[in-house]
């Protein structure tokens, strides 16, 4: 109970943030990191693959209303949603999974990060496409991808490092 | 049944995630005005494509239609523009001519037709139209197209008749030549569908080659003034009293197709009033 009130708290708190302040930042004009899929990332490992899919749809569509965009982030969270439990077990065996949150000191550094950066990739990649919805500006989407990508993973490091602290108490 | 359970059991997530995807696209393209837009116009530029390939298509099956269509209409335009001609040389013509001319307009009327069966290589060349009695009408009327005059109406059914055109040795029509106003009648000799001869000109007239010949208007049949065609070359005929001119017709008969036969409106009475003048 207190486990899910838990990822409740950073699903509310990861959307708040990322609508409040970080949708007003747009680095060098165009750049904006999405932190809000960390809230996904760290969902229980055994969560089964239907409530993930639903959770992250969920999680999407919050951020569409918020931002007024009804669609494109809940396609990309439930595309990602569907692809993080074999994502999940490309780099750990499902022995040695467990039933824990998903973070770098569960999963080992080298296998979250792995798939920490491929699903944000993978988001990123479906979100931006949809948004522009065309290749007219290519290159801009060309660059926007992978730099976006990077800023989200610099602040998802930040949040791993908070969340470890957090473990740790509780 | 327990199979389709299974098998949506195996299949859930993916399902779902058709579901959800489904749901977020939809939610996409019909709130999102930049891709609705983007999507609707790609989706325009299918569509144009198809239809216009359809079009290019179908277009031909209402050629007929749509001929039929345009031709009804040309005839009401070339009414009205007669219609408005006399009403105009009323204002500019005080010689009286403008009263004959308005009740021309009056006296005729055109019913148009379509040529289903058509000679010229014949001795006896004959025009089948797709119009007939109930179309209203009848033996001895005139026929033209818009290049000039066609021939007359010999037999009639309730829906077809037979029109003699000039290209036959049995029909002589009254023509004139519209610049001297000396008459004759138009014969064509076999042969040759361009040319046809009018003889019994007086031989006093001076002719010259590309004069006028039009129809004389001496008759019930056409109305004064229809085009028939130019003087090609003139001989004198073969008693010396009179000219032979030959006419290259106007109309060219290989290729007619629309016409319109003309219907005297006054031509019972006409009838009746010749009748009684013979007895």
């Amino acid at each position: 109970m207190i486990r899910f009130l838990n990822h409740f708290i950073w699903f509310i708190g990861l959307i708040a943030v990322q609508i409040f302040v970080l949708d007003n930042v747009h680095f060098l004009g165009v750049f904006l990191p999405l932190i809000y899929v960390y809230a996904l990332l760290r969902w229980p490992s055994d969560l089964s693959p239907n409530l993930t899919l639903i959770f992250g749809f969920i999680l999407g569509l919050s951020i569409d209303i918020m931002s007024n965009t009804p669609g494109m982030h809940a396609c990309a969270t439930s595309l990602m949603a569907v692809l993080r439990t074999p994502m999940m077990h490309l780099f750990v065996s499902k022995e040695d999974l467990g039933s824990r949150n998903v973070s770098e000191k569960t999963l080992g550094i080298g296998a979250f990060w792995n798939y920490a950066i491929l699903l944000v990739f993978v988001h990123h990649t479906t979100l931006f496409l949809l948004e522009s919805f065309s290749f007219v500006n290519w290159t801009l989407l060309l660059i926007k991808i992978p730099v976006c990508t990077l800023l989200t993973v610099v602040f998802i490091f930040v949040l791993e490092r908070i969340n470890s602290k957090d473990d740790v108490k509780s | 049944m327990q199979n389709i359970i299974r098998f949506l059991a195996k299949y859930s997530t993916f399902l779902l995630f058709i579901i959800l995807q489904s749901c977020a696209l939809y939610l996409l393209f019909n709130y999102n005005s930049f891709q609705q837009s983007t999507l609707f116009s790609t989706s325009n530029k299918i569509n144009s494509f198809l239809f216009t390939a359809e079009e290019h298509i179908t277009g031909y099956f209402h050629l007929k239609d749509n001929n039929n269509a345009l031709q009804k209409q040309n005839i009401e335009l070339e009414l009205k523009i007669a219609r408005l001609e006399s009403v105009l040389l009323n204002y500019t013509d005080t010689s009286g001519i403008a009263l004959l001319r308005k009740k021309e307009a009056d006296e005729f009327s055109l019913i148009p037709g379509r040529v289903i069966k058509n000679s010229v290589s014949q001795l006896r060349n004959y025009v089948t139209l797709n119009i007939g009695k109930a179309d209203g009408v009848l033996p001895k009327m005139g026929v033209a197209n818009a290049q000039g005059i066609v021939g007359v109406v010999s037999h009639v059914s309730d829906h077809f008749s037979v029109v003699i055109p000039v290209l036959n040795p049995e029909i002589r029509i009254s023509c004139k030549l519209k610049k001297l106003n000396a008459s004759g009648s138009l014969v064509w000799e076999g042969m040759d569908r361009r040319f046809a001869y009018l003889q019994e000109i007086p031989p006093y007239v001076t002719v010259s080659k590309g004069d006028t010949v039009v129809t004389s208007g001496y008759s019930d049949i056409f109305p004064e003034g229809i085009m028939v065609g130019t003087v090609d070359e003139y001989e004198v005929g073969d008693d010396a009293n009179f000219l032979k001119l030959k006419v290259r017709l106007s109309t060219r008969f290989d290729a007619i197709s629309n016409v319109r036969v003309i219907r005297f409106k006054r031509r019972e009475e006409l009838k009746k009033i010749e009748e009684e003048a013979e007895l």
